[in-house]
């Protein structure tokens, strides 16, 4: 093994190396902070480029766009409301805030090293997990994926503090949106009203381009002005102090970076249900913050965005155990390999051991060099906010549905996102989390799948929930978060009473 | 059982919501037991939290109890914590037109056409730059979306429904 | 008299060539769009982006071809993207058989028309071969899997999908009646389903099924992973299991899966001809043969004609299931 990874090192060391890495990097980046394009395009649109090249070459590049794309996509999600990835979804609520009062430099500084991190330990624990990784694969069965999303549903719900009630409405409209099309386990198509772009289903990412950036640009139509509210000093926007605040919430990165590399892990549950849980996580540790969380608290950019870049790490798990992607990017990159005639799965990694060192060590360098130039060029990014949102409108809209068409080069995608953007608009009008919507989402079909599959698995036995070790975990879990909007209210009474003592 | 005026506006949004969830376990019985399970469930949790929500809005006991219950806070301080921006729904509908016309556009004539006039149409008429700002931006995004879509990555950017089918 | 015809056939010969002449003079025109039924990182965008490179060499390497993702609709919307397009060779798209035949077999709504299609060659198959898992499976082997009293279990995708279908005519020929636990959204979703014991066996491609097979080292022998009971095929099993073939289901051995590239319905037949010369040349060139050997996805080359007579002999096969695929899509529990 040890051989392995100096031989990726090698292999890394040359100029040309590091010039492909480089521009995979770059490459990542910008197609992460354009709506619609992402990492999964990026490595699709790469594929011609590698024919000439060496197996290992390809994986350079491959890892220098994949380390990338979520760096690049929290720059959009922080500066202007417009997640790049769908994970970074989760990075608007408090990022966007922080632009908004003139604290983008921090966010984004903050964004990026914690993002350098998360990815740098998601890599560090597939290496640390390669000779266990088949039984951590084989731990999820779909009764545990039934209790995961069910988690996944409440500690979300929860969160949304204040507004839970709502938080649970819009949950449900996005579990009825998450039913709409095929169904795989009957192959039923429900809710397409007739029509052939619904068959499908509602994609995730033209509705999120909709429900997040169309929707602020209207929002701030009606606003005007700058989405920077506060007339700048640039002191309170120092982009060290976001560094900075990544080691001094080192445990927020740290849990974060946990849940990517965990929920990475796990074949078809992916980077946005790991950067969303490990916000509402992020909420639930700080019951009395110092700022509300969705008011711009640099710990909830800290939690998802080291989430996000943990998984990469953590979605190579299956890939190299089994052969089988953890995400959209791993099935491409996967193919990648097929190209170059290799096979993935164990063979991979009893064959070509210096192949995934060399991928090891093009992730882990890759997110730093991203962070690296993030950090340099985050200066002029900020001044996106200063500018007049009457510029900033109708070139965001336009891009931002250009990308929603590019994904599948779908034109009813962009009608999709028109469509979301006014729901979008009316949430945020009303005060309704879009935390919820979003996550319910992505989680209801797994919620559905999961619970009929394993009713057919167990015939009709509800006994499969609370006969297997993990899911009874996962429904302990669900109940502590349930119990902690009491307690919150608790510290928070606790918190006014000390204050008033402190007086 | 009054809703105050400042709260009416989410009223209707809610009543809006309620008549969406209706439509939807209407259609949800024309599948099997398997297909409807469960939507149906969520679909009749989502009434009473609905309608809750709305009597949260009344200026009764029982709604101020919901509101204490579930956010912690009385109606008033849920008022006080609202987006403070005024907008009316005149206003609104103007911004929806242009970007319905936007898309309605791209949807007839393409991305090419469309991207430079709203752009343009944008910074002069709601922005209120000059007639050479706004079309140096035009030209900017439209070079912007041609290079990088068109030229980079090959995508044959969606020509408008008569050249999409036919061309 | 006899003189008359001739000229009038060699008119009408010399008018056709006239006719055909500029299309082939332009074609192969600068850019042919190989379209791809699915998203990225599948089978199928796999073996059409490596295939553009070669089918280009032999086209006269001018012509650009660019490899375009085209998923929606489980397969549907890029068949019926190609059958719209104009006839003169511009848009190719690799069908996966039989699932794109699907539609028209029961009747549905499709767009486009697989008998209407212009073949152009096959590029590979697959064939299955039923696995069970090693460490977990009930089963040691096929004639247990046939005596059994209790019901088999098998993780497939959902009805109405290939696997689905292969699986249901498979067992219906074999006589036992199993319970599908299906959702599963690929087959390596639910090989991986087999491995970690949701169901008792499944269906796989022999393909994929190869790297999922035990590792030889020591240490990782507790995931024994899958292991073949019953292989699908008339000649002899490549694992040493017993085939359908040997115990007297000769019929089974055309399930499977084929891949077969078409164009444009009333594309004329010299762009056609250029295509399926060059399309063959390019799935038989030394390089690509080699390196679907070393991937384990084997090329199976057939030229125009066989392919469509392929595709017709599928069509009248499936046919005979119809009604067992119209129930197997609506049908729930």
């Amino acid at each position: 093994m040890f051989e392995a990874l100096i031989e990726g090192i090698i292999n890394l060391g040359t100029p040309h190396s590091l010039m492909l890495l480089a521009a995979g990097s770059a490459v990542g980046l910008l197609f992460g902070a354009i709506p619609g394009l992402g990492g999964t395009t990026a490595v699709a649109l790469l594929i011609p480029l590698t024919f000439g090249m060496e197996p290992w070459q390809a994986i350079i590049l491959m890892g220098g766009v994949m380390a990338a794309t979520s760096t690049g996509g929290s720059v959009s999600a922080i500066l202007l409301n417009t997640p790049g990835i769908a994970p970074n979804a989760a990075t608007t609520f408090d990022g966007y805030p922080l632009a908004q009062q003139g604290k983008a430099g921090m966010a984004i500084g903050a964004g990026a090293t914690a993002s350098a991190l998360g990815g740098v330990i998601g890599v560090i624990s597939l290496v640390a997990v390669i000779p266990i990784m088949k039984a951590i694969v084989l731990l999820f069965t779909p009764p545990e994926f039934f209790m995961l999303a069910i988690f996944g549903l409440c500690a979300i719900a929860v969160s949304s503090g204040d507004r839970l009630l709502q938080g649970l409405i819009t949950a449900i409209i996005g579990l009825m949106v998450g039913f709409v099309g095929y169904y795989d386990v009957t192959s039923t198509v429900r809710y397409d009203f007739g029509i052939p772009l619904l068959e499908d289903g509602i994609k995730l990412v033209p509705a999120l381009i909709g429900l997040f950036a169309i929707s602020e640009m209207i929002n701030l139509a009606m606003k005007g002005g700058s989405i920077s509210q506060e007339t700048a000093d640039v002191k309170i926007s120092r982009i060290s102090d976001g560094v900075k605040s990544v080691f001094k919430n080192w445990s927020t990165m740290l849990v974060g970076s946990g849940y990517g590399t965990f929920i990475g892990a796990v074949p078809g549950v992916g980077g946005t249900v790991a950067a969303f849980l490990s916000y509402s996580t992020q909420v639930q540790r700080d019951p009395a913050p110092d700022v509300e969380y969705g008011e711009g608290n640099i710990k909830g950019v800290i939690a998802p965005e080291s989430a996000n870049n943990a998984k990469d790490g953590g979605s190579l798990i299956p890939t190299l155990a089994f052969g089988i992607p953890g995400s959209a990017e791993t099935a491409v990159f996967l193919g990648v390999l097929v190209l170059h005639g290799i096979e993935p799965g164990q063979k991979l990694l009893e064959d070509h051991q210096d192949l995934v060192f060399t991928l090891v060590v093009a992730l882990t360098v890759s997110a730093v060099f991203a962070t690296l130039v993030v950090l340099i060029l985050a200066k002029y990014m900020v001044l996106l906010t200063k500018i007049s949102v009457h510029m900033l409108i109708p070139t965001v809209t336009v891009v931002a549905l250009v990308g929603a068409f590019a994904l599948n080069t779908e034109i009813g995608d962009v009608v999709i996102a028109f469509i979301f953007a006014f729901i979008g608009y009316f949430m945020i009008r009303f005060n309704y989390p879009r935390v919820t919507f979003t996550i319910a989402i992505v989680l209801g079909s797994i919620t559905e799948l999961s619970f009929h599959q394993s009713m057919l698995i167990s015939d009709d036995q509800l006994s499969i929930f609370y006969t297997r070790g993990i899911s009874v975990f996962l429904f302990a879990l669900t109940i502590l978060s349930l119990a902690f909007p009491t307690f919150r209210r608790k510290m928070k009474e606790r918190k006014l009473a000390k204050e008033e003592a402190g007086k | 059982m009054r809703i105050p005026e400042q709260r009416q506006p989410t009223a209707w949004y809610i009543l809006i919501i309620l008549a969406f969830v209706v439509l939807f376990i209407v259609t949800s019985y024309k599948y099997n037991l398997t297909d409807r399970m469960f939507p149906l469930m969520v679909g009749y949790f989502a009434v009473p939290l609905l309608l809750m929500d709305l009597l949260s809005l009344t200026d009764t006991k029982i709604g101020g109890q919901i509101s204490l219950f579930f956010s912690g806070k009385s109606q008033k301080q849920v008022d006080e914590d609202a987006d403070p921006t005024p907008r009316t729904l005149g206003q609104e509908l103007i911004i929806f037109v242009w970007m319905g016309a936007l898309v309605l556009g791209i949807y007839l004539i393409g991305f090419l056409p469309c991207t430079p006039v709203f752009v343009y149409c944008w910074m002069k008429y709601r922005g209120g730059y000059s007639v050479r700002q706004s079309a140096y931006l035009a030209i900017g995004t439209i070079v912007f979306v041609y290079v990088l879509f068109e030229l980079i990555l090959q995508y044959e950017l969606y020509p408008g429904i008569f050249l999409y089918w036919y061309g | 008299m006899i003189g008359k015809i001739t000229t009038s056939v060699l008119a009408v010969g010399a008018a056709a060539m006239l006719a055909s002449s500029p299309a082939m003079a332009d074609y192969p025109r600068k850019k042919i769009t190989f379209l791809i039924a699915y998203g990225p990182g599948g089978g199928f965008d796999t073996i059409t982006r490596k295939l553009g490179p070669y089918l280009k060499k032999y086209l006269g390497g001018k012509v650009t071809i660019v490899a375009k993702n085209l998923p929606g609709g489980r397969g549907k919307k890029a068949a019926q993207f190609l059958a719209k397009r104009k006839a003169n060779g511009s848009h190719i798209l690799m069908f996966n058989m039989p699932g794109h035949a699907m539609p028209n077999i029961i009747g549905e709504k499709a767009g486009y028309d697989v008998r209407k299609i212009d073949w152009l060659g096959r590029v590979a198959q697959f064939r299955y071969v039923i696995v069970t898992s090693a460490s977990k499976g009930k089963y040691k082997n096929i004639q247990e899997v046939l005596k059994s009293k209790s019901q088999i279990k098998i993780p497939i995708t959902g009805p109405g999908t290939t696997g689905y279908l292969a699986s249901a005519i498979l067992w219906n020929a074999l006589g036992v009646q199993p319970k599908y636990i299906t959702g599963y959204k690929s087959s390596s979703r639910y090989a991986l389903g087999v491995i970690r014991g949701d169901g008792d066996l499944t269906i796989l491609a022999k393909g994929s099924f190869k790297k999922y097979i035990s590792s030889k080292k020591k240490k990782r022998a507790a995931f024994k992973d899958l292991k073949p009971i019953l292989e699908i095929t008339n000649g002899k099993s490549e694992f040493g299991v017993p085939t359908t073939g040997e115990m007297g289901q000769k019929d089974l051995s055309i399930l499977g899966g084929d891949r077969i590239v078409g164009t444009t319905p009333g594309t004329p037949k010299a762009i056609k001809d250029q295509l399926a010369t060059a399309l063959y040349k390019a799935v038989t060139d030394p390089e690509f043969v080699a390196w679907g050997n070393k991937v384990g996805r084997p090329v199976a080359p057939l030229n125009a004609k066989d392919a469509t007579k392929l595709v017709g002999e599928l069509f009248s096969y499936y046919t005979q299931y119809k009604d067992l695929l119209a129930a197997s899509n609506k049908k729930t529990r």
